[in-house]
């Protein structure tokens, strides 16, 4: 385990036991303490932002009385919404928005806590023009990433290194093997 | 291997507060008088995990009944978004407090629908059937337009409200609202009790479309008609600032609906049991004849259509609600034209 992976476990681990006791407090009173129910919301939000689970929707369906996110990005050949990249085989990442309403994307690669840069850069669509409903759209991996777990965000403005990494757009865990001699 | 479902409609409960006119929920139907009502946090929890255990399901849409009258409501949220699926919501918008709709946006809940049917409480309440919904349709969008959820207004468009859509989308957009879905009036559920209220013409539907259209272009609102209308009755192209869609003949691409029992369903207006998740395998349920039926058969009034390939007969479902085979197109296509 790096540093990086180190980092993000163990406040999760802190976070997950916790998380049980609440819910068996919860359980003790046969779901109604508000009080527990509260906690449980609370420590539950903050492990799905810790864990990058996907707000997004990965494809597009027409229903009748249901409606798909706008700006909705998608990742190809997601393995249980990890994203994993052999360096060495393969520096591309590519994905389709669904639904896209804004006119500039960025994406940012972070450490696990966000809280270091290693990549940012304009997300642009593959024919050039962000000027449809689905957009696709490749990214190219900078050769200089470690091996290690990283955070791949997604923000539909112009993001500067110094601002937060937090977008409220779906962040996915990118797993990096780069073993260049 | 699990069967990949990328998208499910789940009915956490039947209990609603409203008794709107257009309901569409199968247990409204006239016929429907024995139907017991469920609403139970254990089985909707069994049920989920079952599902995501034989299912690759990507994305939850919880729907009802009115899903924040669903018994424990927000930790089904919490354990669907957990397992790592994205999650709306279809909701009256009476029903959840500020702090509720907050939860939610924490949770990550990505997208929330609340219908505004008028710009006034009379027309909104009179379809709804209860006084004071519209007034608290209203407070909780002005608890949600901040949030990071987004929020999608929905009309359904009936003879009581049609003719003022235009304000009504004014309306919408002055809440802060920019995404309404269109729904016009699909017979089903209560709405087979309230059809000669509700139902329009032909040629009412096409001025409806025809006014929110131009509204929404003057407003700059994103609009789509999301229940599958025949295009014999309307013609897309005549509406170009309406995004319309149609049913997809992939069964895997339908909008398919599991309730907190298990029972498969077509999608959220259809009747039809495809068969239940505990008891029937999902390749057996929607490789079944039955499910075939629905991509197959072309009903008898679309034979020779050139359009149907992109129309598939209007919303069939409409047509199993007023127990009508699946060789019957869609009941709007046979209704007054002017």
């Amino acid at each position: 385990m790096n540093k990086t992976e180190f980092s993000f476990t163990l406040p999760f681990v802190a976070f997950a036991l916790a998380f049980a006791a609440v819910s068996f407090m919860l359980y003790l009173s046969g779901g109604k303490s508000s009080y527990w129910l509260k906690k449980k919301m609370k420590i539950g939000a903050i492990m799905l932002t810790m864990s990058a689970a996907s707000v997004g929707y990965q494809g597009c369906i027409t229903t009748c009385y249901d409606m798909p996110a706008q700006n909705d990005i998608s990742i190809d050949n997601l393995a249980n919404y990890e994203i994993r990249v052999n360096l060495q085989e393969n520096k591309y990442i590519t994905g389709t928005i669904y639904e896209r309403i804004s006119t500039e994307f960025y994406f940012r690669i972070t450490d696990t806590a966000y809280t270091k840069t290693f990549q940012l850069e304009q997300l642009k669509a593959d024919d050039g023009a962000m000027d449809e409903s689905s957009e696709k759209f490749t990214i190219m991996l900078s050769d200089s990433l470690e091996s290690g777990i990283y955070m791949l965000n997604f923000y539909d403005y112009k993001v500067l290194a110094e601002d937060s990494a937090y977008a409220s757009y779906p962040s996915f865990r990118l797993i990096v093997e780069n073993n260049r001699p | 291997m699990k069967y990949s479902l990328p998208r499910i409609a789940f009915e956490i409960t039947s209990v609603c507060n409203l008794k709107c006119k257009y309901c569409y929920n199968i247990w409204k139907a006239p016929e429907a008088e024995e139907f017991k009502h469920f609403n139970s946090y254990s089985q909707a929890l069994k049920t989920l995990k079952h599902l995501f255990k034989v299912a690759d399901v990507q994305h939850v849409t919880f729907t009802g009944g009115e899903p924040f009258l669903a018994e424990r409501f927000p930790e089904i949220v919490l354990f669907t978004r957990l397992k790592n699926k994205s999650v709306s919501i279809i909701s009256n918008g009476t029903m959840a407090k500020p702090e509720d709709y907050k939860t939610m946006s924490d949770l990550g809940v990505s997208l929330i629908e609340i219908p505004i049917l008028a710009d006034n409480a009379t027309q909104h309440d009179t379809l709804t059937g209860i006084k004071g919904s519209w007034q608290k349709v209203v407070d909780s969008v002005k608890s949600i337009v901040p949030l990071k959820m987004q929020l999608v207004a929905v009309i359904v468009i009936t003879k009581i409200n049609y003719a003022d859509i235009d304000k009504t989308l004014q309306f919408i957009h002055n809440q802060g609202i920019r995404r309404v879905m269109l729904n016009r009036f699909n017979i089903g559920g209560a709405g087979i009790v309230h059809q000669d209220e509700l139902n329009l013409t032909h040629r009412e539907l096409n001025l409806a479309y025809q006014k929110a259209s131009e509204a929404g272009k003057n407003l700059g609102l994103s609009l789509s008609s999301n229940v599958c209308t025949p295009l014999c009755v309307v013609n897309p192209q005549h509406f170009p600032n309406i995004r319309f869609s149609s049913c997809s003949p992939k069964v895997e691409k339908r909008p398919l609906t599991i309730d907190i029992l298990g029972n498969l369903r077509f999608c959220n207006h259809s009747p039809s049991i495809l068969g239940n998740i505990f008891t029937d395998s999902l390749e057996k349920m929607l490789h079944s004849e039955k499910a075939q039926l629905w991509s197959n058969l072309v009903p008898e009034y679309c034979t020779n259509c050139e359009l149907y390939s992109k129309c598939m007969a209007g919303c069939r479902a409409a047509s199993e609600q007023l127990r009508l085979s699946l060789n019957h197109v869609d009941p709007l296509v046979l209704y007054k034209s002017t």
